[in-house]
């Protein structure tokens, strides 16, 4: 299978998600190609192509889209199929023009899929996948589904009418999707995100939890859904029934969150006990982790939420707000604990209940945290899902 | 040039300063607000009528606060000289009489450079204008805007330079030593209350900078307070002036609104501070309740973090958002709503209160800036703590509680105060003060 996968931006080293996609991909005999947004950023495992820049200066566009569109000569079939199916759409002739310039790399290509990363992706290329005689799949992020539609009314009509496969990072996202007009009867998966054991059996991790204080991680960006003002407050409650505690997020925000969270934890006097780390390496973030006593993740909605599902790899207790995919990544009781969102005081009371369990009953959780993601979550039955996904 | 008000949403590129304590021995100069001003008042200049200044409004843009705006007709009005300078050239809604000048545009290459060669030519010839051209060559915009403020500074020739925003400091680094002129800084917000306190460097670079001021204003008490943790001094001249409002644009609403369904309204952008967070909680709670309510948030439209709560809260059918709409559109419907909440969490002191006050809306508001020193709880409005959703609840509950009669009682006693505190005369005698103050020390 030709694979053709749209990002806006050639995935990091440490975005395990869409690289071990690709490396899975290529180990079960597809070819794969990444198309994102004009970078100077170079991507090492597969072909990249990019989609035509767009200027600010209107000669150097004109210019440019004069020499996208003699390079589009050699492809009229492929072209002249699109324009047809967007004037089908009452795609206007300015808005036509602008498209064939924004979607001709894509026109150029030969493939039997093309897989927009996220729903936004899609958004302006729908049709392209039909004119060049692909299949058009979509995956799903917390953001598109979450938020972006409550901005973007019926953002995603055109998408649903002409999208074959969908791909979910979880039910929940699933569920909202249909909620927001996508058909059931369109072919759907859900392919959870995985856990790369190798990676972390590389890194020389510490047990070393002991220590006066307790501990607290959370990793989580420096944004509102991430409910950053909550975990705050949850440390206000613990602060008051005289906790003695440490608790560090791991995570950088723009100058407006990072401001605002900031000044919270100085008005609120907690700044011996909320730490904000700002961005560290996938591995000292893992380090981090390892030193922890309670993985706490208080955010408003998760798509499903990667880093609480490490936590749980390296045996972590876990506690989360049963917001968005959370009971789906965590099991209450048995393999976390989950706390009713939005309720800072029940969640201090849950970390202090969670703290006081005998080691016994910790060791179980424990235990059964790391088997559940060895089980369900491995690197290897996420790529074994991912060759499936397209020629099932 | 540096964005004079907030930064837009911008990675944090300095390490995350994490909220960190301001060290007491930085900030405590043993003086204190109350002491520092009676020295203040009994220094207090008072100009006599025929006082005619050159002022300078130093905002960053044209686009100057209402605040500003009514100060400016007030000054104008007097017959002192008013300029606006910014780096911009178009200016939709001037001021008349007030003489407007640009230091060279950042949106346009082309009005940049003809504005800089323009003032060159005029003021500055011949070496302004071949250090203009060199400028232009090598690409060096700051360069040439602090030539166009060089020039403007010389040829305009001010008493006082009020700075409206303290990240326009820089560019008057080199006037603080000045004999000609006097430099004032208003603290009214955000880059006052809350930066300092969560980027120590910033903070450093105020210290460092704030003694050499000639002066302050300060919109609110609780400001001054939080200035003063960054810069004090026996000597320091800081005058709290408060917003003024031309009254008779407010009508005062006699009558207690009947609404079927009790309207809330909450007036401005959507921004962390502002609170809306915990007033869409604080609908939940009212919607638990089963309390029949309508909260409409003039200027929250299009905030993603709002939108999501409503949404996530299945509150669509009681919150609605507006856009940003003209001035007179908002009195009116501030004047037909049961009451306005600030939910905020910092403000100098909130306009939109004290023009909810004037209109004859009851206002609850937190406790937070200078909001105490508009509202006396139970006197003129309601006051409840900040970030708490729950005081919030109850005070609406006890609000619907209460009879038409008691109602009026605070709107009247609400306006009382606007009247003595917030009119325009008032306003523009305490800023002349300040300039003469700062102008005979």
């Amino acid at each position: 299978m030709k694979i053709t996968l749209v990002l806006s931006q050639p995935p990091g080293y440490s975005e395990t998600f869409f690289r071990s996609k690709i490396k899975g991909l290529k180990a079960n005999g597809h070819q794969v190609v990444l198309v994102t947004a004009a970078t100077n950023k170079s991507f090492d495992l597969c072909a990249h192509i990019q989609h035509p820049k767009v200027y600010k200066n209107p000669i150097r566009q004109l210019l440019s889209m004069l020499l996208v569109f003699v390079g589009l000569l050699a492809y009229w079939t492929k072209v002249n199929r699109y324009i047809n199916l967007e004037r089908k759409e009452g795609t206007s002739f300015k808005r036509l023009i602008e498209k064939i310039y924004i979607n001709a790399s894509l026109l150029k290509l030969n493939a039997d899929w093309i897989h927009f990363g996220f729903a936004t992706m899609a958004l302006d290329r729908e049709t392209v996948p039909k004119a060049i005689g692909a299949k058009l799949a979509v995956s799903f992020r917390g953001y598109d589904i979450e938020v972006f539609p409550l901005k973007n009314r019926d953002c995603y009509q055109s998408l649903w009418t002409h999208v074959d496969k969908v791909h979910s990072i979880s039910n929940y996202l699933l569920e909202k999707a249909f909620d927001l007009g996508l058909s059931k009867s369109v072919d759907s998966e859900v392919i959870y995100p995985a856990v790369d054991f190798d990676f972390i059996k590389k890194i020389q991790l510490s047990n070393d939890i002991l220590g006066v204080k307790l501990k607290l991680l959370t990793i989580a960006r420096l944004h509102w859904i991430k409910g950053i003002d909550d975990l705050i407050e949850t440390a206000q409650h613990l602060k008051s029934k005289q906790i003695d505690f440490e608790w560090k997020v791991i995570g950088e925000g723009d100058q407006k969150h990072t401001e605002r969270h900031a000044y919270h934890i100085y008005k609120a006097g907690l700044q011996e006990q909320v730490l904000l780390l700002g961005k560290l390496s996938h591995a000292k973030t893992l380090k981090e982790l390892s030193t922890t006593e309670l993985y706490v993740q208080t955010s408003l909605s998760e798509g499903f939420c990667n880093a609480v599902l490490e936590a749980q790899a390296l045996g972590k207790l876990c506690l989360a707000y049963d917001a968005g995919a959370l009971s789906e990544n965590i099991q209450n009781n048995i393999t976390g604990f989950l706390s009713p969102k939005g309720q800072p005081h029940l969640l201090a009371q849950k970390i202090i209940e969670v703290e006081q369990l005998s080691n016994q009953q910790k060791e179980q959780i424990s235990q059964k945290a790391i088997q559940r993601v060895h089980d369900h979550f491995s690197l290897e039955q996420q790529a074994k899902s991912f060759s499936e996904f397209y020629t099932t | 040039m540096e964005n004079s008000r907030e930064s837009k949403n911008q990675k944090s590129k300095s390490p995350i300063v994490l909220g960190q304590k301001v060290k007491e021995s930085q900030v405590l100069s043993g003086v204190d607000i109350n002491q520092r001003q009676s020295i203040q008042n009994s220094r207090l200049q008072t100009p006599d009528s025929k006082t005619k200044l050159k002022i300078i409004i130093f905002d960053g843009s044209f686009k100057t606060t209402p605040f500003i705006n009514r100060l400016m007709m007030g000054l104008i009005i007097q017959g002192q000289k008013v300029s606006v300078i910014g780096f911009n050239e178009i200016n939709s809604n001037p001021i008349p009489m007030v003489k407007y000048q640009s230091l060279g545009s950042n949106q346009s290459k082309l009005k940049f450079i003809k504005t800089s060669l323009g003032l060159a030519v005029r003021w500055g010839l011949p070496k302004s204008f071949f250090q203009a051209m060199l400028f232009l060559v090598q690409g060096n915009r700051k360069a040439l805007q602090k030539q166009n403020l060089d020039l403007v500074l010389k040829n305009l020739q001010p008493d006082v330079v009020h700075v409206q925003w303290p990240t326009l400091l820089p560019w008057l680094e080199p006037y603080f030593e000045n004999s000609n002129f006097k430099i004032i800084l208003s603290q009214r917000g955000y880059q006052t209350n809350v930066r300092p306190f969560v980027n120590q460097d910033y903070f450093n670079y105020l210290r460092q900078w704030f003694p050499k001021l000639s002066g302050f204003h300060s919109v609110s008490k609780a400001i001054s307070i939080e200035g003063d943790l960054i810069y004090n001094s026996i000597s320091k001249v800081d005058q709290v002036v408060y917003t003024g409002l031309d009254l008779t644009r407010f009508k005062f609403n006699i009558e207690v609104p009947k609404n079927s369904v009790l309207k809330i309204i909450s007036v401005g952008r959507p921004h962390w501070k502002k609170g809306y967070d915990l007033a869409i909680k604080s609908m939940t709670q009212l919607k638990e309740q089963k309390i029949d309510f309508h909260y409409t948030i003039i200027g929250g439209q299009g905030d993603e973090e709002v939108l999501f709560l409503i949404n996530d809260l299945g509150l669509e059918n009681h919150i609605s958002l507006t856009y940003k709409m003209p001035q007179e559109e908002v009195f009116e419907k501030v004047y037909h709503a049961d009451v306005m909440l600030l939910p905020s969490i910092e403000e100098g002191i909130a306009n939109v209160a004290v023009e909810a006050m004037a209109l004859g809306c009851p206002v609850i508001s937190t406790n937070c800036g200078g909001m105490e020193e508009l509202i006396t709880h139970n006197k003129e409005g309601w006051i409840v703590p900040i970030r708490d959703s729950e005081a919030l609840t109850m005070q609406i509950i006890k609000f619907m509680n209460l009879d038409a009669e008691q109602i009026k009682n605070i709107t009247i006693k609400a306006r009382q105060k606007v009247e003595q505190q917030h009119n325009e005369e008032k306003m523009i005698k305490d800023m002349m003060n300040l300039y003469a103050t700062v102008l005979k020390y």
